[in-house]
């Protein structure tokens, strides 16, 4: 049998000016020697520069790590390779993580030494020194690229004669860097992009500078504002000033200010009133009808400003038109609220869950529903590693009473008062407080702005009670490299010789893979999974002149029961909600 | 076979037996001049292989190629090293020339390389201003580090406790298992080579002479070494973590010395 042979690349995406010194579009101009380096930092020309990236490639230099087909200037200076993986927050029901879950970080160490500038200085040729002889490859890389957060850092982690492409990659954006001691060179610290959406980072709607040029009255149809653009501001859209909504349908320009016209006053439920000079024109964001995936991603590439193609929109289309298809959003948010917030409401109220699979670099979604198609099987015997199975209940997480406020009075309203809500729908698994059960209530409250139907309220406060009246469970495991393919948000079944039922018999359950991460790259991954058999199973419903239900028929098809619901084999069949 | 001598190769006569170590070291190879390739690809560097860092390479596009270092005045060199390459692996053949005014003239015949070990390629001395190397068949191989100079030999052999460098492998296993005891699967890592090479009974005028400006150069860079060239193929390029320090041995003026070598793996 052959060993596998595990290669480590580390890749940055150093920004890096496209454009040559000196030649058009560059205007820049001077000593030879003194030219720039491509980099922000060191621009002469800065209303020209044109922003690209450079891939600096890193190994920590094992005879497998030369070579390497697609990176063929790997500099091995590499020493440490540190990361904790994202773990996903199943309907935002961890109360002790946000509703997005854990950010998966990453730390990088390097070691310093003396560099030929190659690669790293494009005009290395003209400079007159001995670039070996001047400083270390990180002292001037940091003073060169003063601007070095924010930038992508893949790892590759494969096997000896693997190219580049063939590795698995995981990308992080870097956060940080320090240098902790003299004696040893850089560490960058690196989270997953949705630490973009960090409550400092984005808001939705972000706060509008305009304020009234003067006291306006109750019945004024168009607004004039002082101390912004049109461009701070839709088109046509939606504005709060002090407790009032209004909309308008258009803005022109003036001198110093801008005026909205077509203004309806006292809109969604607020009144109409009188506002002074200086009072704030705050631009609201208005949701009408929206689906989820709109909403989902207006809110990520709009407001968080992730770019559009590190989202997943085809599988998060599949998923959302398969399961979420009845939510049409409307509400209207009308005060900086940040991203992370709002994404976190939409993942409870809605019953979905979003997370950063660094190894597709994709933020993916996945909508909380029961198993349609038979997960794969991992064992004790052949897959989970000895020693590395375990299991903890997660007593935090269980939820008998859920209250779910929902079709919101007005928007500018407060959120956490019942008294802003026309109506409350309370579910409960009032068995479960018993004493011969859990003895005890777990009461959670939500107050929607997002929800204002009864059929929506009731989907789900049906689906978050059916999950987390029980103390949720959660396993741990570890798999050999063989078996890496598995991944976040996968759900798997386990068997394994410490699952059994009250006859001491082996049972499998069906968990999801909230977490993952390669311990040791390229040898032993480590799987956090929550346990999802209470979601049961969602069965497809068969073509027409399909055979007859039999006995241990397939639980993923649907077949017709009889006037009980039951099917041949006395089991329940299956239930169109 | 990483040792290639000359053909009918001569010991010159004030040189130290073939049982004796050969080492090339930032003293004695050339340095200082100018480097020009037949052609090189874009991504790798003509150059890369006048200094001594592995990962800056030259490949060359097209083949036959070659190399050709030009000191810029005539300087004695008996030996060609070449480390951090893949001529085995690409399947080619070496020569190494230098210009003797009016044509390129072979020092080594034209060897098929089978392995990526380093190389040593030793022969009579000359002295000459331009030496190149010459790559043809097989495929594009990529060469880190290649130099020229005079050897240091080593005025004692080698005897008992030398571990051969090429048979000190440094790699780190693991394997997994399962609770029912099937196993999972297995990794490795190859890192270096490691190990020690000792000298006793070296006179002390020779240390003096000799050894002291070899430790400066250890300080600097890397070092090629063939610790019996004329029996084994044994060819490291390495590196010292700490400087070999020479002491007496209590019998008349003689010395001793240990260098320890951590090595690049090459297979």
């Amino acid at each position: 049998m052959t060993s596998r042979e595990t290669v480590t690349i580390v890749e940055m995406e150093q920004p890096f000016c496209g454009n040559t010194y000196g030649s058009s579009p560059c205007t820049a101009s001077g000593d030879a020697a003194r030219k720039c380096f491509n980099t922000r930092a060191t621009c002469q020309d800065p209303d020209n520069f044109a922003l690209t990236t450079k891939s600096l490639f890193f190994s920590t230099g094992t005879v497998a790590e030369r070579g390497v087909e697609g990176a063929p200037y790997i500099i091995p200076s590499l020493t440490r390779v540190t990361t904790n993986p994202s773990r996903i927050n199943l309907s935002a029901a961890d109360p002790d993580a946000t509703g997005l879950g854990t950010r998966a970080t990453l730390t990088v160490s390097f070691d310093d030494h003396p560099h030929s500038d190659r690669v790293v200085d494009p005009y290395r040729a003209d400079r007159g020194y001995d670039p070996m002889t001047k400083g270390s490859f990180w002292t001037k890389w940091f003073v060169r690229n003063k601007y070095r957060f924010r930038m992508p850092i893949h790892i590759y982690e494969g096997y000896a004669g693997q190219s580049l492409s063939e590795m698995q990659r995981r990308s992080y954006l870097t956060t940080g860097s320090s240098w902790p001691s003299e004696g040893s060179g850089p560490t960058f610290q690196a989270k997953d992009w949705l630490s973009l959406l960090e409550e400092r980072k984005a808001q939705a709607p972000e706060a509008s500078p305009g304020v009234l040029v003067q006291d306006i009255g109750s019945g004024w149809s168009s607004v004039e504002v002082e101390g912004a653009t049109a461009d701070d501001y839709e088109a046509a859209g939606t504005l709060r000033i002090n407790d009032e909504l209004m909309t308008y349908t258009g803005i022109t320009t003036g001198a110093e200010s801008i005026t909205f016209t077509g203004v309806t006053r006292g809109t969604d439920g607020t009144t109409a009133s009188s506002h002074s000079e200086g009072d704030t024109a705050q631009r609201c964001v208005r949701y009408t009808d929206a689906t989820v995936q709109e909403v989902l991603e207006d809110l990520l590439i709009t407001w968080g400003g992730i770019e559009a193609e590190r989202i997943d929109s085809d599988g998060i289309a599949d998923e959302f038109d398969s399961y979420l298809l009845l939510y049409r959003l409307t509400t209207v948010i009308s005060d900086p609220v940040s991203v992370a917030t709002l994404l976190s409401e939409l993942q409870t109220e809605v019953g979905f869950y979003i997370w950063w699979d660094e190894r597709a670099a994709l933020i993916k979604a996945r909508a909380v529903h029961g198993v349609a198609s038979e997960p794969p099987m991992i064992t004790s015997e052949d897959h989970i590693l000895a020693g590395s199975f375990s299991v903890v209940d997660q007593p935090r997480s269980r939820i008998s009473q859920l209250w779910f406020y929902y079709d919101i009075r007005s928007p500018v309203g407060s959120l956490s008062d019942p008294v802003n809500f026309r109506t409350v729908q309370v579910q409960a698994d009032l068995a479960s407080e018993g004493d011969e059960q859990y003895g005890e209530a777990s009461i959670k409250t939500i107050y929607s702005r997002w929800v204002n139907t009864g059929a929506l309220a009731l989907n789900t406060t049906s689906k978050i009670i059916t999950r987390y009246a029980n103390v949720p469970r959660t396993c741990t495991f570890r798999l050999d490299a063989k078996d890496r393919a598995y991944w976040v948000g996968d759900t798997v079944k386990i068997s394994h010789f410490m699952e059994v039922d009250d006859f001491g018999d082996r049972r499998t359950a069906r968990w999801t893979i909230i977490s993952a991460e390669e311990v040791e790259p390229g040898h032993t991954i480590e799987y956090t999974a929550e346990d999802t058999e209470l979601y049961g199973v969602v069965p497809g419903i068969l073509e027409d002149g399909s055979p007859d239900h039999t006995t241990g028929a397939s639980i993923y098809e649907a077949y017709i029961g009889d006037n009980d619901g039951l099917l041949s084999d006395g089991t329940n069949c299956a239930r169109i909600a | 076979m990483p040792v290639i001598f000359q053909t009918s190769y001569s010991l010159p006569v004030d040189d130290y037996p073939l049982t004796h170590a050969r080492i090339a070291h930032a003293g004695n190879w050339l340095s200082g001049g100018t480097v020009t390739a037949s052609d090189t690809n874009a991504d790798y560097f003509a150059d890369g292989p006048a200094n001594s860092m592995t990962y800056e390479k030259w490949k060359p596009d097209t083949l036959p190629a070659t190399w050709e270092y030009d000191h810029g005045s005539a300087a004695e060199v008996d030996y060609c090293c070449i480390g951090a390459h893949t001529l085995g692996t690409n399947g080619n053949t070496l020569q190494i020339q230098y210009w003797n005014g009016t044509s390129w003239s072979g020092v080594i015949p034209a060897t098929a390389i089978t392995t990526d070990q380093p190389i040593m390629a030793i022969f009579g001395p000359q002295t000459r201003t331009e030496w190149r190397i010459q790559v043809s068949g097989g495929t594009a191989p990529t060469i880190g580090v290649i130099r020229f100079g005079k050897a240091m030999q080593m005025p004692q052999a080698i005897y008992g406790g030398h571990t051969p460098i090429d048979m000190a492998r440094q790699t780190t296993m693991r394997s997994n298992m399962s609770a029912s005891g099937e196993f999972l699967g297995r990794t490795r890592q190859r890192t270096s080579l490691a190990s020690s090479y000792d000298w006793q009974h070296l006179k002390a005028n020779w240390v003096r002479s000799t050894w002291r400006p070899f430790q400066i150069a250890l300080e600097q860079d890397p070092i090629f070494l063939a610790w019996r060239p004329g029996t084994f193929g044994e060819v490291v390029y390495g590196w010292t973590g700490e400087n070999p320090t020479p002491s007496n041995m209590g019998i008349r003026d003689l010395m001793s010395v240990s260098l320890s070598l951590t090595g690049r793996g090459y297979d």
